[in-house]
């Protein structure tokens, strides 16, 4: 059990330590707070996410030789560090005036509202002004987690091993996956045999869907390879995994959002996902809904704090990490790129800001994700799904699925919260007192549309993913939509959050209004 | 601004107790037996080498949630052997809800009964 802890420790160690390049430079100008929990979360699942894409292909090419992965984990964790004393010790020395590339001047000077810390009208020194608030919020964060940890504790307690699909695929593929590598000849069965592995994509894997992507079961199976050297495998791996992607979740919107709409805001975001009922339920099933959903936040979150050069490229490589999660992570890489692709075409016409460098580096960071993704789609397990069969033109002309499918959908979106509140209150109740932005040259719309676009596009496909299924339709949406809209439903908190004014300009607006009264 | 946040953060809080209640209420303990799986099979994960590929044979046939589950219930505990329908492998794996005469049923599958476990459990081997 220790060496399992000490597996996840150093993933979410060498996540964290990626994490701080690109965000260690907000700390000043952004709340603290918000860029340490922003750090943390998305270090977590970065971290998980690269160690389970290099123990999965450190398996495919060194059957055998496990340690040198955690050799490499080990030696990139102590380099990163190294690399960020020597940063910070730089940056504690006395400066020249920097030199900017022309490429990162060109781009910075198009990026609106870079964070000034010097700006006594910044938005971190007016939050100051709302400390008790900040506290409040977060205290009711932390209850409602605390709540949701308690609900989760006892359906752990109860049916530690999960719901169905954590046991018949998820955690299944994982113990294939942790087992030890074998030669060819080891397998002792009547059939040609691969290493043990192999298993976790086999044709002979019937009903569990083999094709789909690994990067959760080879997360578990990372931590249960390092700990056991047999079965039993500790069912603390896959619940502790799933927890931690739901604790990542809610800390990169409420991070993300708070660096880009303001510390209230992002609170509010955060308690709106704690306090819904939907996505705390997914949590313990130990599925990938969660993890996805994670995926997806965070890449939108990067997209949404673009300040540099660097971030687009992150923003890209947690859509790819999405992409080798579930097929619906490369359904989002698709919109993602199709959407930059648009807003490039547009280009400075129609968002004064050009995206076109942004849609590069972000295909560029989605690549270890969709590469994995598309190596282990197109030679691994060839035998995949039946979404494109013949009559998919016809399923998407049946009037009859749609109006199936649009009732799920929209009955799950409903019953997102938990008893009668539904979380998009919580949003509402912010929305009142905060209002809607109304400076775009101030506040550029374009993260905002971006965000709404991507969050609408995403729903689009879902419905169009169940219409064109081969599965019956009802079936096909009562099986699923409640799980795909766990999956959407950050990506709508966050194009709602982006909408509303940072609770903080009232604290400059609300003092110069009093002014003006006779 | 304050009575707004003031009722946002009293909604969540109370979204979260609900979510509580519903929580608490409704989770019903391991539905499907797996839980009980590995200790029923224990017998079998001993006898079978962690390698190898073992067929299945049960009273519970087709597509049904039963089947459905005892199956995919059994194959996750005796993972990483591989666990797949029919008969014709060197190890197969008897999953029985009823109990039944195995020696009887086993030469009509070309099978032989290595070991019966008891509890619905019976490792063939094919016969010679």
């Amino acid at each position: 059990m220790i060496a399992a802890a000490s597996c996840l420790i150093l993933a979410i160690a060498l996540g964290c330590a990626a994490m701080s390049r690109p965000l260690g430079c907000l700390i000043g100008p952004q709340p603290r707070w918000a860029v340490i929990v922003l750090m943390i979360g998305a270090g977590a699942i970065f971290g998980i996410g690269a160690t389970s894409i290099l123990f999965f292909a450190a398996d495919l090419l060194a059957p055998g030789f496990r340690w040198m992965e955690l050799v490499v984990e080990i030696t990139v964790l102590a380099w990163l560090i190294y690399a960020s004393v020597q940063r910070r010790r730089k940056m504690e020395r006395p400066d020249p005036e920097p030199i900017a590339t022309p490429a990162e001047s060109n781009l910075e000077s198009k990026l609106p509202s870079r964070p000034k810390s010097a700006n006594p009208k910044s938005p971190n020194l007016k939050s100051q002004a709302r400390g008790p608030l900040n506290l409040m919020m977060a205290g009711a964060l932390l209850v409602a987690l605390t709540l949701a940890t308690g609900a989760m504790s006892k359906a752990w307690d109860l049916n530690p091993q999960g719901n169905w699909d954590a046991w018949s695929i998820w955690n299944l593929r994982a113990k294939f996956l942790a087992a030890p590598s074998m030669g060819p000849n080891d397998a002792g069965s009547n059939t040609a045999s691969p290493a043990t592995a192999a298993r976790a994509w086999s044709p002979l894997l019937t009903g569990t869907h083999p094709e789909y992507p690994l990067l959760l079961s080879g997360a578990v199976a990372r931590c249960w390879a390092f700990s056991t050297s047999g079965s039993p495998m500790p069912d603390a791996v896959p619940i502790s995994i799933g927890y931690l992607f739901f604790l990542s979740l809610i800390a990169v919107v409420t991070g993300g959002i708070a660096i880009a709409r303001g510390s209230l805001a992002g609170l509010v975001a955060g308690l709106t996902l704690a306090s819904t009922g939907a996505l705390l339920h997914e949590v313990p099933s130990q599925y990938a809904d969660v993890p996805l959903a994670a995926y997806l936040a965070c890449s939108v979150v990067f997209l949404l704090i673009d300040r540099s050069i660097w971030r687009p490229i992150w923003a890209g490589v947690f859509a790819g990490f999405a992409a080798w999660t579930k097929d619906e992570g490369a359904l989002f890489c698709v919109v993602l790129v199709i959407l930059l692709a648009a807003v490039s075409v547009r280009g400075r016409s129609a968002w004064n800001h050009s995206r076109r460098p942004d849609l590069l580096r972000v295909i560029l960071g989605m690549l270890p994700g969709t590469l994995t993704f598309g190596l282990f789609k197109a030679f691994l397990a060839p035998h995949g799904t039946a979404q494109f069969s013949a009559g998919t033109l016809s399923r998407f002309a049946n009037g009859g699925r749609w109006e199936v499918v649009l009732a799920g959908v929209g009955s799950q979106i409903v019953s997102l919260g938990a008893g009668w509140l539904h979380p998009v209150f919580i949003v509402a109740a912010f929305a009142i007192g905060a209002g809607f932005r109304t400076d775009s040259r101030r506040d550029p719309y374009f993260p905002a549309f971006l965000c709404t676009a991507l969050a609408a596009a995403m729903l689009g496909a879902y419905c169009v993913a169940m219409v064109t299924s081969p599965d019956d339709a009802a079936w096909q949406t009562g099986t699923a939509a409640g799980r795909l809209m766990v999956q959407w439903w950050p990506l709508a908190v966050i194009a709602m959050m982006v909408w509303l004014r940072p609770a903080e300009e009232l604290a400059i607006v609300e003092p110069s209004a009093k002014n003006k009264r006779p | 601004m304050k009575a707004a946040l003031i009722a946002a953060a009293v909604l969540a809080v109370w979204g979260a107790i609900e979510g509580f209640q519903i929580e608490s209420e409704s989770n019903a303990g391991d539905p499907y037996l797996v839980n009980v799986q590995p200790a029923r099979l224990a017998g079998v994960m001993e006898a079978v080498p962690r390698t190898a590929v073992v067929g299945y044979v049960s009273d519970l046939q087709g597509s049904s949630a039963a089947a459905q589950a005892m199956f995919n219930s059994a194959r996750y505990a005796l993972a990483p052997r591989l666990l797949v329908e029919g008969t014709d492998r060197d190890w197969v794996l008897g999953n029985f809800a009823k109990p039944a005469d195995y020696a009887a049923m086993a030469p009509e599958r070309r099978l032989r009964v290595v070991q019966d476990f008891g509890n619905g459990v019976v490792l063939f081997g094919r016969a010679k």
